[in-house]
């Protein structure tokens, strides 16, 4: 049988519920069966742990299962004839106690059966906030689930309109489903404040009710995964009169998009960058030192062959800038399905220019290259098949790696981490 | 804007008499949207002229998100009456219920709501059959319920039904205007429907006569009103739509029992008299058992293969269709696709790769499977899940030719077993259509656990592909029910084969786990079988192998520890006539343990031991912990879905709790002091030192030994680690 590997990303039920995950002190209650339900509180709890102990003896069978995060009903056949409502009636107050909001997710089995969540969380919850998902979409988009989550979030918050805080934004379309979510948000403040931009809210990635509750306040949305937040930033701009903005460049990632990125955002609100571009000058002449010795012994890391599997904006950010501020060569460029993306047709034409549009064809899992940036069961997946390479994780799954030192994907931080793998995965090349 | 919800069962007249009352307000100047929600999309028929409208589900069908508008399926009809039909799949396939929520959702979505219409009425399917159909009778759709009927006691019967469905829905709340009452001509009709409505304290708000004025508007494809608009029965849909719109008196739902729902309607009988059939057969069978054999064929019960968790009634860990996919992808040539929405395949390419990953990052261990499992999603979208999803399923079959698969087998999530796709329907084990097709239906979970999916793939599998006229070879065993998900699994096998191959035998099929299409068909070439363990789901998988294809086994699973090996080893080598190859193997390792045990010893001896465990089969550790000399303070047996029987060949020499309740933990830790904790998950333990026990422990003589190491690594250091302080540190923060 030839090889048959493909890649199932996760759809828009693991976009809405590592969505409402994402805030930090929502209870998040999965009506579902527990099949739905052990993966996405593993992720969870390993991308945004908010408990010290994993003793699966202090998180109770019923509802929990010994795990952390995301409680659910346990449906079995009984319930998807008989409906859910019992279960609920029983999970709701014990899982909500404690929590600023809850939220109440359909697994695609639920939401086929038609019980009226949202009536049995008003019965049960008095007053506390309640989102209720009905239906999240069969294999719809993680980007389309994770939007439509939170947007039904802000319907439940009901947020008015309110006057605009100079200087301040909000960051959009970043989830704790992305590598090293903690870390480049971190960055991205570090380096907005340096600018004296103040970050309001976080949609949605570690932030609380109340920072959400704020977010009408900022003058501007900064998109930062545009697949994951510029729908949004539009829903936000019509319901809060928040401007937004989504650079050109994609994500902040490699020091020219970072550059770009922060001369947008501070030329927007009138604000000044030199200290930000100062501190990206500072990361460039690190990477100088070691690249210029390293050349200098090598040769490299112009000429090598790379690979990249990401969302468009990502693949398109990565590949400009290690093509053009490390002089690689892209073996294969694949994008992930993420719904529509405007830099499908840039990173299109951006390899184009180069004559290099043959790599978008190609399977990142299955071609020759001495780098890829990919998630970790795509690098696994080439390293069976071409041993003599190197992967560089910049998404989920991953390999296993677990991070106790916190980094960005984004910044100068995020191209001296990257730059730093590039070069110890080449020197016996 | 006021919405009313009509309901009644199928064929009584609810669409008839709810375009009349749209036409009677539209006559009256009134603004009205009618929603026809029933898949033969005919409620607006006699609005539109007999026209018929594209239906929201169909348009669904060939429309992207993107590109629906509302006026697309909006039509006017009489008098300006804004008309849909929800429309739904054809008889026997699909999911209707689901059709109507998927209607509901698109037109909030297109801003429906936010039209100025006087009244906005829903003509729903009859019975409130499922949540799909009951969606208008949410309070955000209806603001009052109305129900046609007849005086057929079926009709009454539904309409009973949907004051139960409101009843579920509203308690104490007052939503249900009354009954519209549809004469058939039957005799005692409209006594019947008077106490019927006494009986559950709703008015009759109108009666409708059996006329010819129905059917000669219907053939004209008008409503009454319209074609005769001075008629006494127009005159009646006039007043009767005035009251709907002025908002009439409402009540609280009181449906009857069925009992009492015969007795009054059909005063035949007091609900004490009524025969309750089926019980009483029970209670016939409960005074008299008989022989079991006395039953004829088809009455005797099929045996099945349940997982402890479906057989227990208890809450269901993880779903079948998960516990059939972690299987089924164990076979190498073969593809594996999963019939579902993406997230299901996903959440199973999770589960499998994961300890690939991890086995290859951490140990530089390439296992295929678990790095490239042959795993391929249907991708069931909203509209597969209103129409059906077999036609897309067989087209997905047909694209994984290219494959050149050697079998396809179709695992079925919940979504496939809700809305009942037949896959049945491509089954074809045989290849005759090009492609040997194997369904396992799982349906998600609602066949039941994880566990149960394991076992159905097993049995699947083996119905399917077994073939019963392979004569068994000298000196092959096959190794069964391995578990694929254990990071040992691996080395556990590499153990167990080192060790058969010193008696001189070798594996015929690993059943079911990194294997192929051929070792399966050719299972019974082995001898002997070997269970890997001997848990509930090995000793499932044994019977099953029995019971269908007489298949012989050694009597130990795969060996733990060094009784069990040395037993485990003579035994296998004695099934082959190599007893002696057995013995000079067992002395070596004999050797190696003693001495071990003699340096372990002094650090060990007497120290107290409390377990708290998963594990239903700790010998090894209590093996070594008795050889050590160490004190068995207590053994706690917590409550596990894949296990329910304990078993230890050391029984009265320690204190035992099985059903372990973990509330009791502290208390335990407090009263018996041990010096070391044994449990799966390292937790805290005052204190006392702590180490974990693996679930899936390493196969072999050294097992236990290997663990004893470690606690005397433990016991031997004196402090705490600094760590451990700086949990508050942890909370400041973090969390």
């Amino acid at each position: 049988m030839k090889l048959c590997s493909q890649d199932i990303t996760p759809d828009s039920l693991s976009g809405a519920i590592f969505a409402l995950e994402g805030i930090r002190d929502a209870a998040v209650i999965l009506n579902g069966p527990t099949g739905c339900k052990f993966y996405h509180s593993a992720i969870s709890d390993s991308q945004f742990p908010r408990g010290s102990s994993f003793d699966p003896l202090a998180y109770p069978e019923q509802f929990y299962f010994g795990q952390p995060r995301l409680p659910a009903t346990c449906l079995d056949g009984y319930d998807y004839v008989y409906g859910s409502a019992d279960k609920l009636e029983q999970i709701l107050p014990a899982a909500a106690k404690g929590h600023r909001l809850a939220a109440v997710v359909n697994s695609p089995g639920a939401a086929l059966i038609g019980d009226d969540l949202k009536r049995l969380a008003k019965k049960a919850l008095a007053g506390l906030p309640c989102v209720v998902l009905e239906s999240t979409g069969f294999s719809g988009y993680f980007a389309e689930g994770f939007q439509n989550a939170l947007l039904k979030v802000l319907d439940c918050i009901a947020l008015e309109r309110r006057r605009k805080i100079p200087g301040s934004v909000n960051l959009v379309g970043i989830s704790i489903y992305h590598k090293y979510f903690a870390g480049s948000i971190k960055e991205m403040k570090r380096l907005l404040e340096m600018c004296g931009i103040e970050v309001t809210a976080v949609l949605c990635a570690g932030d609380r009710l109340r920072d959400l509750q704020n977010l009408p306040e900022a003058s501007l949305n900064v998109v930062l995964y545009p697949e994951y937040g510029l729908e949004l930033a539009r829903r936000l701009y019509e319901r809060y009169d928040t401007p937004y903005l989504a650079s050109e460049e994609g994500p902040p990632i490699g020091f020219q998009a970072t550059e770009h990125f922060l001369r947008k955002v501070a030329g927007s609100l009138g604000a000044d960058p030199s200290p930000a571009l100062q501190a990206l000058d500072r990361g460039r002449a690190a990477c100088f030192q070691h690249l210029s010795r390293f050349h200098s012994l090598t040769g490299l890391p112009g000429g090598n062959a790379f690979s990249v599997k990401a969302d468009p904006s990502t693949a398109y950010a990565l590949t400009n800038w290690l093509s053009s501020y490390l002089g690689m060569i892209p073996a294969a460029v694949e994008t992930t399905q993420c719904g529509r993306s405007e830099f499908t047709g840039k990173l299109a034409a951006l390899l184009a220019g180069a004559g290099l549009e043959s790599t978008l064809a190609r399977p990142v899992n299955a071609t020759a290259a001495d780098l890829v940036f990919a998630d970790g069961a795509t690098i696994a997946q080439l390293k069976t098949r071409h041993g003599n390479c190197c992967g560089i994780e910049i998404a989920l799954p991953s390999l296993g790696y677990i991070d106790v030192a916190e980094k960005s994907l984004f910044g100068p931080s995020g191209a001296m981490m990257m730059v730093e793998q590039i070069l110890n995965a080449l020197r016996f090349l | 804007m006021r919405q009313i919800a009509v309901y009644g069962k199928g064929g009584i007249g609810k669409s008839v008499i709810s375009a009349n009352i749209s036409a009677a307000l539209a006559l009256a100047g009134k603004k009205v949207l009618q929603i026809g929600c029933d898949p033969k999309h005919d409620s607006t028929r006699l609005l539109t002229q007999g026209a018929q409208i594209t239906t929201v589900l169909d348009y669904l069908k060939v429309t992207p998100p993107e590109a629906c508008r509302l006026g697309d399926v909006m039509a006017t009809g009489f008098g300006g009456v804004a008309c849909v039909e929800a429309g739904g799949p054809e008889p026997g396939v699909g999911c209707a219920g689901r059709g109507i929520l998927t209607t509901f959702d698109l037109l909030e979505r297109l801003g429906i709501d936010r039209l100025d219409f006087d009244l906005v009425l829903y003509d729903v399917l009859g019975d409130v059959v499922c949540g799909g159909f009951a969606v208008p009778l949410r309070r955000r759709y209806a603001d009052a319920v109305y129900i046609v009927t007849s005086g057929e006691f079926m009709s009454i019967y539904a309409a009973n039904n949907i004051l139960r469905g409101l009843q579920n829905y509203d308690g104490e709340l007052k939503r249900a205007g009354g009954l519209i009452f549809n004469r058939r001509g039957i005799e005692d009709e409209a006594g019947r429907v008077e106490r019927f409505a006494g009986a559950v304290g709703l008015p009759v708000l109108a009666a409708f006569p059996r006329s010819d004025e129905f059917s000669l508007a219907e053939a004209e494809g008008t409503t009454l009103v319209e074609r005769c608009g001075d008629s006494a029965i127009a005159r009646t849909f006039k007043d009767l739509a005035a009251r709907l719109l002025e908002r009439s008196e409402l009540f609280q739902a009181s449906p009857l029992t069925d009992p009492n729902l015969e007795a009054i309607v059909l005063q035949n009988a007091s609900p004490d008299a009524l025969p309750v059939l089926a019980a009483a057969a029970l209670k016939e069978k409960e005074d008299a058992p008989g022989d079991p054999d006395d039953l004829v064929a088809g009455d005797r019960p099929k045996r099945q293969f349940l997982s402890k968790n479906v057989l227990l009634r208890e809450p269901l860990h993880g779903c079948a269709f998960n516990g059939a996919v972690n299987v089924t992808v164990q076979i190498g040539d073969a593809v594996t696709l999963a019939h579902g929405p993406r997230s299901c395949a996903h959440i199973s390419y999770q589960t499998i790769s994961s300890i690939g990953r991890k086995m290859f990052f951490e140990r530089g261990l390439l296992l295929p499977v678990q790095l490239s499992p042959p795993l391929v999603s249907s991708d069931m979208n909203e509209g597969v899940m209103v129409f059906g999803g077999l036609e897309e399923l067989k087209g997905k079959i047909e694209e994984l030719k290219k494959y050149d698969p050697s079998a396809v087998f179709v695992v079925t999530t919940c979504p496939a077993g809700i809305i009942g796709d037949n896959t049945d329907a491509v089954r074809d084990p045989a290849g005759l259509g090009g492609i040997r097709v194997i369904p396992v239906k799982t349906d998600g979970d609602i066949s039941g656990d994880y566990l149960q999916g394991v076992i159905t793939a097993y049995m699947d599998t083996a119905r399917a592909l077994i073939k019963r006229d392979v004569r068994p070879a000298e000196n092959l065993v096959n190794i069964v029910a391995e578990k694929t998900i254990a990071s040992n699994t691996e080395a556990n096998f590499e153990t167990v084969r080192d060790l058969l191959a010193a008696v001189g035998v070798s594996v015929n099929c690993r059943f079911i786990c990194k294997t192929s299409l051929r070792e399966i068909e050719n299972f019974l070439r082995a001898k002997i079988n070997i269970l890997a363990y001997e848990d509930y789901m090995g000793r499932t998988i044994r019977d099953f192998l029995q019971e269908e294809y007489a298949a012989r086994f050694l009597r130990r699973p795969f060996p733990v520890g060094f009784f069990e090996t040395e037993r485990w080893l003579a035994e296998a080598a004695a099934c082959f006539g190599r007893e002696g190859l057995a013995e000079s193997v067992a002395a070596e390792h004999r050797k190696k343990y003693r001495s071990a045990l003699r340096k372990l010893r002094p650090l060990l001896e007497n120290k107290r031991l409390l377990i708290i465990t998963y594990n239903h089969d700790i010998d090894w550790i209590l093996e070594t912990a008795f050889d050590l000399h160490m004190e068995i303070a207590k053994v706690c047996i917590l409550n596990y879905s894949q296990d329910n029987l304990f078993r230890t060949r050391f029984r009265d020499r320690f204190e035992l709790a099985e059903d372990y309740d973990p509330a009791q933990r502290e208390s335990d830790l407090e009263d018996l002091k041990p010096d070391l904790v044994l449990a799966n998950y390292a937790a805290p333990a005052g204190a006392a030192c702590t180490d974990t026990i693996p679930l899936c422990p390493a196969a072999g003589f050294f097992s236990g030994l290997e663990l004893a190491e470690r606690w005397a690594r433990l016991l031997k250091r004196n402090s705490t680690e600094g760590w451990r302080k700086d949990e508050a540190l942890f909370s400041r923060y973090y969390a």
